[in-house]
């Protein structure tokens, strides 16, 4: 049994180059997106979707002390998060998206019917479906193949014993990759280090953090310097599985209660 | 955008409250066709419930139209649902393996089952139809005891279905959006088996059936709305709040409310069959703006974040 791996991202070294969004369109051999600057930044792709399995955020913060001020920059690459316990694979009513050796979750395309219940089932909008109605474009000389998709963590690659695309793409190395609990390790170190520096930093995705608690530990983590949803993520992200028995409990309440309602109603006075 | 005082753009609330705004969650791509299956799943799960009911209590005039209603509902929803895949070639794919806290997962079983016990008591009832006596009394029994727990199951898993995801309209009212579909499958039911049903003295019954089914779909709302709190806005101030104010609460649960309290009074029977036909298009359009207002919900940054925080 291989290890737990994952990604750190450390967004205190993020340039914004893109080179991991390029890397993985190149290796998964996905589409581009078009070229339209977005956001009014630098950020041509949006968001994570059927084709964009990294994504690299450009928030434009003004900084405090009125015009001239210098602007904060907050890049970071984003890419799904592996969670331990994810909405997406729970969700999954074919068994198609499944938790692999090396822990990661990955959508087995030859048995993915479409149905689209993962799509809002993820805490992080990161799957979605490659159909003609979504945003997303084609798929490479397929056609919208009507599948759900996203990040792989290069499953392909780490069977033959690489790293993925876009951790070796990085040239920074704000995207590591490894066996999660180094990675949990030097992220322990590291955030010391640029708290040191007096930078509001924190792990995200560590449970004992406070990152995440519905979804468990974040398989793919992140470094960031300011509150999380400057960078489109949720402060506590919730696992949807978790309110489907109580869900079910008072529906059934209130389908025997009326059943029973309407059969004292309607019943008894009949021939 | 604000222009900056020496005409360079600076960041606004928006950057520093989301990402300029962006969607953090996607929305689920459903549209007409499971609104569709939401509303005949919901009258399959109800006219076969009420059958075996019926059945099970010697109720023979309306065992025969409440399976008759709840089949012809139940025949067109595989369908809908299979059209919706993104590969229906690949439907199978549902029956694989069974996975107790995915909805999705429940329904398609659920679907199944009931495809086969609830065909089968219905099935028994149009041969005893067709041949005048009533065909092995004992299976038809049988098949009641089978057919309940996925008819019940059926006529409110689809709010739980929605719920279990995390578009925030849904899934902060998680408790409470089971029932008032249940409270709708079950109203709408009624109201179909009235425009059917011919005997005069059925109908005050099925009157009083409906007001009950109403009352309690628009306790569930109520009780739903006060849980969404802000949460709610997709639904009671969004673009949907005109179809959700007018056609659902008003239209499809107060206007029935009151004909069928007057048809009591009068016995009208105009009164009734319009109070059936606006239940029907209540019914119809309690799926069609959750769904749709979902897609809102799931467009507003400001919601998600809500919904996440920690507390
Ligand atoms: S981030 Fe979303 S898509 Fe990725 S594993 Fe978690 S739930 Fe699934």
């Amino acid at each position: 049994m291989a290890t737990s791996k994952g990604f750190l991202t450390d967004t205190s070294l993020c340039i914004g180059c893109k080179a991991c969004e390029v890397a993985c369109k190149q290796w998964n051999q996905l589409p581009m997106d078009g070229v339209e600057w977005l956001g009014t930044s630098y950020d041509n792709t949006h968001s994570l979707g059927a084709t964009t399995w990294r994504h690299v955020t450009f928030a434009e913060l003004p900084g405090s002390g009125g015009a001239g001020a210098q602007t904060n920059w907050l890049m970071m690459s984003d890419v799904c998060k592996h969670c331990t316990h994810a909405g997406c694979l729970e969700a999954c009513p074919t068994g198609a998206i499944m938790r692999t050796e090396f822990d990661t979750v990955v959508i087995q395309q030859d048995v993915c019917n479409g149905c689209g219940y993962c799509v809002p089932s993820c805490p992080f909008g990161v799957v979605e479906l490659d159909v003609a109605h979504g945003p997303a474009p084609t798929l490479a000389g397929a056609g919208h193949d009507g599948k759900a998709h996203k990040c792989t963590l290069c499953y392909d690659r780490l069977q033959d014993g690489l790293e993925p695309a876009c951790a070796k793409a990085c040239p920074t190395d704000s995207i590591i990759f490894g066996d999660q609990d180094d990675l949990w390790a030097h992220a322990e170190k590291r955030v010391a280090e640029l708290q040191g520096k007096g930078l509001n930093a924190y792990h995200y995705g560590d449970e004992q953090v406070g990152g995440t608690e519905g979804v468990g530990r974040l398989g793919a983590s992140f470094i960031l310097l300011d509150e999380p949803h400057k960078y489109n993520l949720p402060e506590h992200p919730i696992l949807p599985q978790d309110h489907t028995f109580p869900g079910l409990a008072t529906m059934a309440a209130a389908a025997v209660g009326l059943a029973g309602a309407i059969a004292w109603a309607l019943m008894g006075s009949e021939e | 955008m604000n222009e900056g005082r020496d005409g360079v753009l600076t960041t606004t609330d928006e950057v520093r409250s989301s990402y300029y705004g962006f969607p953090v969650i996607k929305a689920a791509h459903w549209g007409w066709l499971v609104v569709l299956y939401f509303f005949f799943g919901g009258i399959a799960g109800g006219g076969l419930t009420i059958g075996a009911l019926a059945t099970l209590r010697g109720e023979r005039r309306l065992a025969r139209l409440a399976h008759y209603i709840g089949m012809a509902a139940l025949l067109p929803s595989p369908i809908l649902l299979i059209l919706d895949l993104g590969r229906p070639e690949r439907f199978l794919h549902m029956l694989r393996i069974l996975k107790v806290r995915s909805p999705l997962s429940l329904g398609s079983w659920a679907l199944t089952l009931l495809g086969l016990f609830g065909g089968g008591a219905a099935g028994l009832q149009l041969l005893s139809d067709l041949t005048g006596k009533p065909v092995l009394p004992a299976a038809q029994k049988a098949f009641a005891v089978l057919t309940l727990p996925f008819s019940l199951f059926l006529t409110g898993y689809t709010g739980v279905l929605l719920a279990v995801t995390n578009i925030p309209l849904w899934a902060r009212n998680y408790l409470l959006l089971g029932p008032p579909f249940v409270a709708s499958a079950f109203s709408t039911t009624l109201a179909a088996i009235s425009l059917f049903s011919e005997k005069h003295e059925d109908a005050e019954r099925l009157a009083r059936a409906e007001v009950m089914c109403a009352v309690a779909e628009l306790s569930f709302l109520t009780a739903g709305l006060v849980r969404l709190g802000r949460l709610g806005r997709p639904l009671t101030s969004g673009s949907w709040a005109a179809v959700f104010w007018p056609v659902t609460v008003l239209a499809g649960l107060l206007a029935p409310l009151g004909l069928n309290l007057a048809a009591a009074g009068s016995g009208s029977v105009t009164m009734r069959r319009a109070s059936a036909v606006l239940t029907l298009l209540g019914g119809f359009s309690l799926r069609t703006v959750m769904i749709f207002a979902g897609r809102e919900s799931a467009r507003r940054p400001e919601d998600y974040f809500e919904y996440t925080r920690k507390r």
